[in-house]
């Protein structure tokens, strides 16, 4: 674990300099947890709504976090499971399946006001959006957020081997996607 | 397994192609602030819950337990009377049957019964078949009616 992030959890677990340790925490994460959890459930509403609750359950649980693993690590799995929920709330609520989920992200991010992508952008971005969540999850993390297989690993509780099928078999459809264009 | 790079296919120039997404204006800069907002928003809830969870189920059943309770004092008191009389029926009937048991279970009938034996018993219903009114005597029936009935009954036998 870095020694800065582990300065910064015994500061959380502090009871005098928890304040300003927590906000120290949101500036240095928010924007990689914010554009992680975007491209999961698209909308920048949700994003927000989804990142808040993110650092609520931080800052309501960091005295059980074991650290186990690094705190970007915990951090961006309860961001995961937060998007992933939502996903899942949605699915029940609209009685949609796997496609029709896909369809309502495509929906999103036709409807979306805060895109300023160009048409390459856009055109990758709908060939993604119709991946099944774990390919779309997994290409996420490696193609636009640039981590590496063990770290998605270490997130998704999953093996470096599954992730790298997943992430071969994602690049194969977004290629079949174009080509079918 | 050799990663293929997706750039290389969709974008010849090998630039990475982003995501295109983006905020509203000044959107991260005020995140902190609208986050702390909530966060007090949530703090300032927080108590009222608690008190509701202490309060728990029996806050809200007051009510309906107060109209359960009165209805039911009611209904003692309308039945009272009808139940103390059932149960001083009930209660009489048990005593007398007992006592009629009792009196079958008399331990000296009881003991009297064992005592005869078959024989006896028949012996004692031939005799009873001899019985001639004409052979007692008048001391016998004196002694028979002194024993049996009182003077008034003999008084009003004889008018």
């Amino acid at each position: 674990m870095i020694d800065k992030d582990r300065d910064l959890i015994l500061d959380l677990k502090t009871e005098g300099k928890r304040d300003l340790a927590f906000s120290l925490l949101v500036q240095t994460y928010q924007q990689r947890l914010y554009w992680h959890i975007r491209k999961i459930v698209v909308s920048h509403d949700d994003a927000d709504d989804l990142m808040q609750n993110v650092f609520i359950k931080v800052w309501k649980n960091i005295d059980s976090f074991r650290e186990d693993s690094s705190l970007f690590t915990w951090l961006f799995r309860i961001a995961t499971n937060e998007s992933l929920s939502f996903l899942q709330q949605k699915k029940r609520r609209n009685i949609l399946s796997n496609d029709g989920i896909s369809e309502y992200l495509v929906e999103t991010y036709e409807s979306d006001a805060h895109f300023e992508g160009e048409e390459l952008q856009k055109r990758l971005q709908l060939a993604v959006l119709k991946l099944p969540e774990k390919q779309r999850l997994v290409f996420n993390m490696k193609y636009y957020d640039e981590m590496k297989y063990e770290e998605i690993a270490e997130i998704l509780k999953t093996s470096v081997g599954a992730l790298k099928a997943s992430y071969h078999h994602a690049v194969k459809k977004i290629e079949a996607h174009f080509e079918g264009e | 397994m050799k990663e293929k790079k997706l750039h290389i296919t969709i974008d010849p120039g090998f630039t990475k192609i982003e995501a295109g997404y983006s905020v509203p204006e000044g959107y991260f800069e005020s995140f902190g602030e609208r986050l702390s907002l909530r966060m007090e928003a949530e703090e300032a809830k927080q108590p009222q819950k608690q008190i509701l969870r202490t309060k728990g189920v029996l806050f809200y059943l007051k009510p309906a337990l107060g109209i359960a309770a009165g209805l039911a004092i009611m209904v003692t008191v309308y039945l009272h009377p009808y139940v103390s009389q059932k149960k001083y029926l009930q209660a009489k009937l048990i005593e007398s049957a007992s006592m009629i048991v009792d009196d079958q279970s008399d331990p000296l009938s009881n003991t009297y019964a064992s005592l005869i034996s078959d024989g006896q018993f028949f012996l004692a219903l031939a005799e009873m078949d001899d019985y001639d009114p004409s052979k007692i005597s008048k001391d016998e029936l004196v002694d028979y009616l002194a024993a049996n009935c009182s003077d008034l009954e003999i008084l009003n036998a004889n008018k």
